[in-house]
């Protein structure tokens, strides 16, 4: 079953809007600087991830199929044996390329995937899968189904678990079947148990490292955490499992309670190479000490908890995990992302909250204000910035920055 | 799992305890049928609510709930459904009883309805047919909120229905009627026909010798049939017309065991709604730390055991946290799951 969403215009679209010239991607180079930064010699195997993910072509032998979102089960994938690649980017070049296709008031991710799409980057892939999260990404689906084969996969708006529960397993149900359809493959309960049982392993890490450095944030470098979460975007798990763990070791050993205030981060996703934000943060001063991001928390928080071992007990686990724990903005979630904050922030101590607004996503900003209003009231200090790829504010943004930290620093006083 | 042994076989180790405390004046007195009662004679072999080949059960343990007709069975005799009906048809004078009823509503008060969850000797014998449907790749069906009201409904009419029957033929007039009528509810209960077989005993099956026989027995069948199917499909589903569970579940608020929920570390994935075996909803549903005691719990814990956020939910007993991680391993257990491929 081949779903194509423009079958009429696709050839049409693709005539006037493909055979871009390739853009040479400058600031992924100046990101791989983050590395001398990193005081742990066992990250040097995710940083040559990223460079062998940038240029080599991808074997003939796996089948890759690129997904958005956490909302996405790459367990599912994972079971019917093909490579899951979380194609979310935040390429400033990108993004320009992007808008020679798209006008300029539109979120940069899709404007960064669209340009790569357009440019024949990800031609190794043999399926897009996209969410129907927010607005940009449900036609995403429309956009890119000229150029790859697209799945749509709708989790609807409302993220309660009782009413919609059924709902979303039926959704999953037949996405899967739709997955060994397509690919011709006979996975089942065991398959599935085997790709939880990985993603599960990583989550076990991912937790472990998220407690070392909520405590000590300067036993790993924020750029390198967030190195870690973007390479797991694309990198083989069981891999990406045993080199964490290997950064975890060496971190552990080199535990030192840091003086700047720890604040945490939260609001849209922040992915290599757009660290600009994480960047300003570093010179003004502030520890990030955690994040409540859909990149890295929100995906490896929860684990898959299976009860019932059969076939639809652990797709209905898997929609638990995805949809009903994610902290997706699009969905339904303010309450439970207000709670995360408040709790976090209270158990570890942390000084503050940087809320993070990609310029022209406006689920993130609309919410800011409910969000400053309540952790006022629980007297946390909260910063709200807006900014997009581009570098022109980073001055400005810095100041803001360090008069935040001026006002938590007098406050702790 | 030792608890149930112990219920089930214990009767070879509390035999001495029993032997004792039968010859000596216990504070626990023994009951007995008033001489020349009819009733009397339904216990002899071959009648439909003894099993075949069986010891004689000696009666004066407290009345908790393994099946009395399991005679391998444990310390105790009874479960409190057989032992009002027996009493109020025998006419035992109350003070007879309070002893038992007093340790019973003790027990109750420590533990609520944690002996549905943990010990009861029918609700292993499901868990094993869920276990099997799950070894069989059989989905789970979720039975809607009202089906399983309506089902506790049906208990609580079983239950009045049979102490009525109970305290109708204990009346001097219609003592006739007891060798058909004696211990209705037992006579097409399921745990009847299962518990003998835990100590290895064949249950008595049919009885087609009149007609109210024939009938009890034809009940008896479909009960142990939708006692299957309930277990085999679902999950739990006869624990909620289980007569003797109903009464249990009145102690589940205000008993020993509390379970917290602390608002603030919600997540809302809604994991603890999904593993409950009775289907409850509450701990998910409620919005501010409370204690979530509801009378349908079974007190599993298994909420507890597979929330993601620690601290969320908790269990106390008497005020006193407990880990419950520290003392649940269960196979159903994530991890556990993991270990069984390897």
């Amino acid at each position: 079953m081949q779903k194509r969403f423009l079958n009429k215009y696709n050839e049409l679209i693709l005539r006037n809007l493909s055979s871009k010239k390739a853009f040479l991607n400058d600031d992924i180079k100046q990101a791989l600087k983050y590395r001398e930064r990193s005081n742990l010699s066992s990250m040097d195997g995710f940083y040559k991830a990223i460079e062998a993910n940038l240029g080599v072509e991808k074997t003939q032998k796996d089948r890759y199929i690129g997904y958005f979102c956490s909302i996405v089960p790459e367990e599912l994938l994972l079971a019917c044996s093909l490579k899951p690649v979380r194609l979310c980017c935040e390429d400033y070049t990108w993004t320009n390329a992007g808008e020679e296709i798209l006008p300029g008031d539109i979120c940069p991710v899709i404007k960064a995937i669209c340009g790569k799409f357009y440019n024949n980057v990800y031609d190794y892939l043999e399926l897009v899968i996209v969410p129907g999260t927010c607005d940009p990404k449900a036609k995403l689906a429309e956009l890119l189904s000229p150029v790859k084969e697209v799945y749509f996969l709708d989790p609807g708006r409302d993220s309660d678990y009782l009413e919609n529960v059924d709902k979303w397993t039926d959704r999953y149900t037949k996405f899967f079947q739709f997955l060994r359809q397509r690919f011709q493959c006979h996975a089942g309960k065991k398959q599935l148990l085997t790709a939880c049982k990985l993603t599960n392993e990583r989550t076990e890490i991912f937790k472990k490292i998220y407690a070392l450095r909520i405590k000590f944030p300067g036993a790993i470098n924020i750029f390198d955490y967030y190195v870690m979460i973007y390479t797991s975007f694309f990198m083989d798990i069981e891999q990406w499992n045993k080199m964490a763990e290997k950064v975890y070791e060496q971190a552990r050993e080199k535990q030192s309670l840091s003086k700047k205030p720890k604040v945490l981060l939260s609001g849209s996703p922040v992915i290599f190479p757009n660290f600009k934000i994480l960047d300003v943060l570093d010179q003004a001063g502030l520890e990030v000490a955690a994040d409540i991001q859909c990149t890295g928390f929100g995906r490896f928080y929860n684990p898959v908890a299976i009860d019932e071992d059969t076939e639809s007990g652990i797709i209905r686990a898997l929609t638990l995990k995805n949809i009903a724990g994610s902290i997706c903005p699009c969905l339904l979630t303010l309450e439970k992302l207000i709670n995360l904050i408040i709790d976090t922030v209270s158990q570890y101590r942390l000084d503050g909250v940087v809320y993070y607004n990609l310029r022209l996503c406006q689920v993130f900003e609309t919410q800011t204000t409910i969000i400053r209003q309540v952790l006022k009231e629980n007297k946390i200090p909260f910063l709200s910035v807006k900014t997009d790829f581009g570098k022109e504010d980073t001055g400005q943004l810095k100041t803001r920055l360090e008069a935040f930290r001026e006002i938590i620093q007098s406050g702790k006083e | 799992m030792l608890s149930l042994i112990l219920l089930v076989y214990g009767g070879y180790i509390f035999k001495e305890w029993k032997e004792s405390a039968e010859t000596q004046q216990s504070i626990f007195p023994s009951l007995k049928a008033p001489a020349g009662s009819i009733s009397t004679t339904k216990f002899e072999k071959g009648s439909i609510l003894w099993p075949s080949g069986a010891t004689p059960v000696i009666e004066n343990y407290p009345p908790t709930l393994v099946c009395r007709f399991n005679p391998k069975g444990g310390m105790f005799k009874a479960c409190i459904l057989h032992f009002f009906s027996e009493n109020l048809t025998w006419r035992t004078q109350v003070k007879y009883l309070l002893p038992y009823i007093t340790l019973f509503v003790f027990l109750c008060f420590l533990f609520g309805r944690a002996w549905c969850g943990w010990v009861c000797p029918i609700g292993t014998t499901g868990d094993f047919l869920t276990f099997l449907r799950r070894k069989m790749n059989i989905p789970v069906k979720r039975f809607p909120a009202n089906f399983r009201k309506n089902l506790s409904f049906t208990g609580y009419a079983l239950t009045v229905i049979t102490l009525a029957i109970s305290t109708l033929i204990g009346m001097p007039n219609l003592t006739r009627y007891q060798c058909y009528w004696f211990l209705p509810y037992c006579q097409i209960c399921p745990a009847r026909l299962i518990c003998p077989m835990f100590g290895l005993i064949k249950p008595n099956w049919k009885d087609f010798s009149t007609g109210i026989t024939t009938t009890f027995t034809i009940l008896a069948w479909i009960v142990l049939g939708f006692f299957i199917a309930a277990f085999y499909w679902g999950r739990r589903i006869w624990c909620h017309m289980c007569p003797v569970g109903l009464i249990n579940s009145w102690f589940n608020r205000g008993c020993g065991i509390e379970l917290h929920k602390k608002a603030v570390k919600c997540i809302k994935c809604g994991y603890c709604a999904d593993v409950c075996p009775m289907g409850l909803t509450k701990m998910y549903e409620i919005d501010k730390d409370s204690v979530y005691n509801q009378t349908g719990c079974i007190m599993c814990m298994r909420c507890i055991e597979i929330c993601p956020r620690k601290g969320c939910l908790t269990v106390k007993f008497f005020g006193r946290k407990i880990n419950v991680e520290n003392f649940i391993r269960r196979k159903t257990d994530a991890k556990k799951v993991f270990e069984q491929i390897q």
